[in-house]
């Protein structure tokens, strides 16, 4: 079992980033390369779906990293969906969930999403 | 129950040693998420071993031996690379911005959490890490 990754445009200012399979060394590399797409200084808010996402090791944790400096250099987001029991126990043994807001369910991240997006509007 | 491996420390050959311990875990019926902490300590260990142990550019053997009992399992590395304890690395700065976070010692924290005993020794020219984990079973 590789790594699958696929990136939606869900929003002007969002993308969800679809991991399924293994995050680590050996397939890293294939989350770092799907990345470009964040050089839109559009996006504000990177999603990570990890609903079929069912293992990460370091060398995946440094990818996610790398994604939280590439936002919060333009004081954008990164939030969670979704995560498995794996991946939350790693997540929680590097303290990463402190990094970005948590979301259990895919409602409760468009009501997030619908109050940033009117923040959006508003500001405009 | 045993199993050896013994690969060349090059980073396409630690994959299939990672699917060895999954085979292994299954055969011995230990539950899902034991295999998982298994295959992700052995990959960290492995993945820095043939990352940053030796010097010259040569092959050198990288061994892991798998043994379990009812209760636990113990996994033993074997490198002959430049002296290194990975249980003396100092803990990572877990506070840190994420742009800091990015830097090493994050596999050897994960590796340390993961486990329930952990110990190391150089005997001649060889690092042997030896590392175990209570289990579960999957019924």
């Amino acid at each position: 079992m590789a790594l699958n990754v696929r990136v939606t445009k869900d929003r002007s200012f969002s993308r969800t980033v679809h991991l399924a399979g293994r995050l680590d060394n050996e397939t890293a590399q294939a989350l770092d390369s799907e990345m470009n797409v964040l050089t839109d200084a559009a996006v504000q808010v990177v999603v990570f779906d990890l609903s079929n996402l069912e293992y990460i090791s370091s060398a995946g944790l440094r990818s996610i990293f790398r994604v939280q400096k590439t936002m919060a250099e333009r004081s954008g987001k990164v939030v969670m969906v979704n995560t498995q029991p794996q991946v939350q126990k790693v997540f929680e043994i590097v303290r990463a969930t402190d990094l970005g807001a948590v979301f259990t369910s895919l409602q409760e991240l468009d009501q997030y999403l619908d109050a940033m997006q009117r923040k959006v509007v508003d500001g405009q | 129950m045993e199993q050896n491996f013994r690969i060349a420390n090059r980073p396409n050959e630690v994959p299939g040693v990672l699917n060895g311990v999954d085979e292994f875990c299954r055969s011995h019926g230990f539950a899902k998420e034991t295999a998982a902490d298994l295959r992700l300590v052995a990959e960290e260990v492995l993945t820095n071993i043939v990352q940053y142990a030796h010097d010259t550019d040569g092959a050198h053997a990288v061994e892991l031996r798998l043994s379990s009992s009812s209760q636990s399992v113990r996994m033993e590395f074997r490198d002959e690379g430049t002296p290194f304890n990975p249980l003396d690395l100092p803990a990572p700065d877990l506070t840190a911005a994420p742009e800091d976070r990015a830097i090493g010692g994050l596999g050897v924290h994960l590796v340390r959490s993961l486990v329930d005993g952990a110990s190391y020794s150089r005997e001649g020219l060889v690092n042997v890490l030896v590392l175990i984990k209570h289990v579960g079973s999957a019924v």
